[in-house]
């Protein structure tokens, strides 16, 4: 049976691997750009989401690695906890600290957990009241834009229907966006636009191209996890991250398949841009959606000029992606042994090892000394 | 397929199309799109869906003659204006007319003519009223 203590760790565990990946995927996105391949936008988007599912997958790496131990394809003596590292590290003396700090230090994570789930402290009381509050708040929040957005499409006039697809034209939006739900998938178009036949070809294009990478599939998947990494600044980095190279990955492909004039498309950019700056703030409010342009104003999506700035940049230098292969493989496959090796890494030590009985009795024995050394002083001064 | 919930207001592409059908009395999409300024370039496809929109809106009611569908408008032009007006009257002008009209004489440039106009139209309605 899965305890609360079981998933607060897996909760913790995930919480770390997102801030470690994140943090790798920033070095192989700067050794692209140290390489001359800033312009990889693909492959950078398909990195971040091909990391992405590697910790969701993650709790396999693990299991993986336990039946392997168990069934002696690894060494027993091969030390696969990093806080047993850290000891062994600490017991050759690799470097220098006071044991009992070190040992306050592991035990800091375990400390943690025990006073959440025992509530036996304020500080544990305050913490577990802004998480769970915080899971509400965003929760309410997802189930409204998805209201609000099950709303827009029910007001919407069906234009076109090829499948499950659905093309549809909405007087209430400014902004041509992309949606789905399990059966479903639909392209929402400004009725307005109807009107410039340029405009609307390379939107739809566009929105066809967000269907084509899977996009919808993904914001959907981010827009579910936010209620659980709501405190997460990584999370938020992260997301910003897959929306600025969707985009990106997006215009670069349109242009690449459909050849549009890259000025014209940079000016339909512009024209959506001007009718929901017209029309006012609707598309601030995050939703499960992938839209032309981005109206985001929350604190982590400030820069949506900037962005669309650095978007028209792009399209203007016109640089395409070639042989793409060779280089995603070379940075996917050690992105996910890091992954792998990190969860494993990562997880809490079953029991106590050679090293760690070690260490307490080395701290004991500190303990003592210091006890014996006070004691020696109280009768010194009598 | 759901009920749509009624919408009472015309975007400004449809506007454009409803006046040029107010002035036709009844067309096609092909009379409505020689209507449009030149400069319009609207597609075919594109004017028929704006039309198809105005039907689903039961702002206008379609009839299939021989291949071709006749537009007509369910509403007429002044039945839009005067609900156009209260709505503006309503929620710019606090629900008083009498400021929306105090406005409109102000800053409005009216002619001499104009206000002439305006002041015959209140004699002759005070008249009715007084009647």
């Amino acid at each position: 049976m899965i305890t609360i203590d079981a998933i607060l760790d897996a909760y913790i565990n995930a919480n770390i691997l997102l801030i470690l990946v994140f943090g790798l995927w920033w070095c192989a996105r700067l050794l692209l750009q140290a390489s001359g391949l800033t312009h990889t936008y693909t492959i950078q988007l398909r990195l971040l989401n091909g990391v992405f599912l590697a910790v969701a997958i993650s709790p396999v790496f693990v299991l993986v690695y336990k039946l392997l131990a168990e069934y002696g394809a690894v060494s027993p003596g091969f030390n696969t906890n990093f806080s047993d590292i850290v000891v062994a590290q600490y017991l050759q003396g690799n470097f220098e600290m006071k044991p009992a700090q070190l040992e306050e230090l592991l035990g800091l994570r375990g400390r943690f957990t025990s006073e959440l789930l025992g509530l036996s402290s304020s500080l544990g009381i305050v913490v577990l009241g802004i998480i769970l509050s915080g899971i509400t708040i965003y929760t309410a929040r997802l189930i409204l834009s998805i209201v609000a957005l099950r709303k827009i499409i029910n007001q919407s006039h069906v234009w076109r229907r090829f499948g499950n697809l659905r093309l549809l034209l909405s007087d209430t939006t400014s902004v041509p966006f992309s949606t789905r739900t399990l059966t479903r998938r639909y392209v929402v178009i400004p009725s307005n636009m109807l009107t410039d036949e340029h405009d609307l070809r390379m939107a739809i294009g566009h929105e066809f191209q967000h269907m084509r990478q899977f996009d919808l599939e993904w914001e959907i998947v981010l827009e579910i996890l936010k209620p659980i990494f709501f405190w997460n600044p990584v999370y938020y980095l992260w997301k910003r991250q897959v929306e600025e190279l969707r985009e990106l990955s997006c215009d670069q492909q349109v242009l690449a398949r459909k050849g549009y004039d890259a000025k014209a498309y940079c000016a339909c950019l512009l024209h959506v841009c001007q009718n929901s700056l017209n029309k006012g703030k609707l598309f601030s409010i995050p939703m499960p959606k992938v839209a032309l342009i981005s109206m985001d104003h929350s604190f982590f999506n400030r820069g949506s000029a900037v962005f669309l700035r650095k978007r028209v940049n792009s399209l203007l230098d016109d640089q395409q992606e070639t042989n793409r292969r060779p280089i995603f493989v070379a940075l996917m496959v050690p992105l996910i042994a890091f992954v792998a090796l990190s969860t494993i890494f990562i997880q809490k030590p079953d029991d106590w090892s050679q090293d760690r009985i070690m260490l307490a009795t080395i701290v004991n024995l500190d303990r003592l000394a210091e006890r014996n050394g006070a004691g020696v002083s109280l009768a010194f001064n009598r | 397929m759901r009920q749509k919930k009624k919408i009472e207001f015309l975007t400004e592409v449809e506007l454009e199309f409803m006046t040029r059908l107010w002035e036709l009395g009844e067309g096609s999409v092909r009379d409505v799109l020689a209507k449009l300024a030149p400069e319009r370039n609207l597609a075919y496809t594109s004017a028929a869906t704006i039309l198809r929109i105005l039907e689903q809106k039961k702002f206008v009611e379609s009839t299939k003659k021989g291949k071709t569908f006749i537009y007509r408008a369910l509403l007429s032009k002044d039945t839009y204006q005067t609900r156009s007006l209260k709505d503006l009257s309503e929620k710019l002008f606090d629900n008083t007319p009498a400021s929306l009209v105090a406005r409109l004489v102000d800053d409005y440039d009216l002619s001499k003519d104009a206000l002439g106009e305006i002041r015959a139209l209140l004699d002759r309605r005070l008249e009715d009223d007084n009647n």
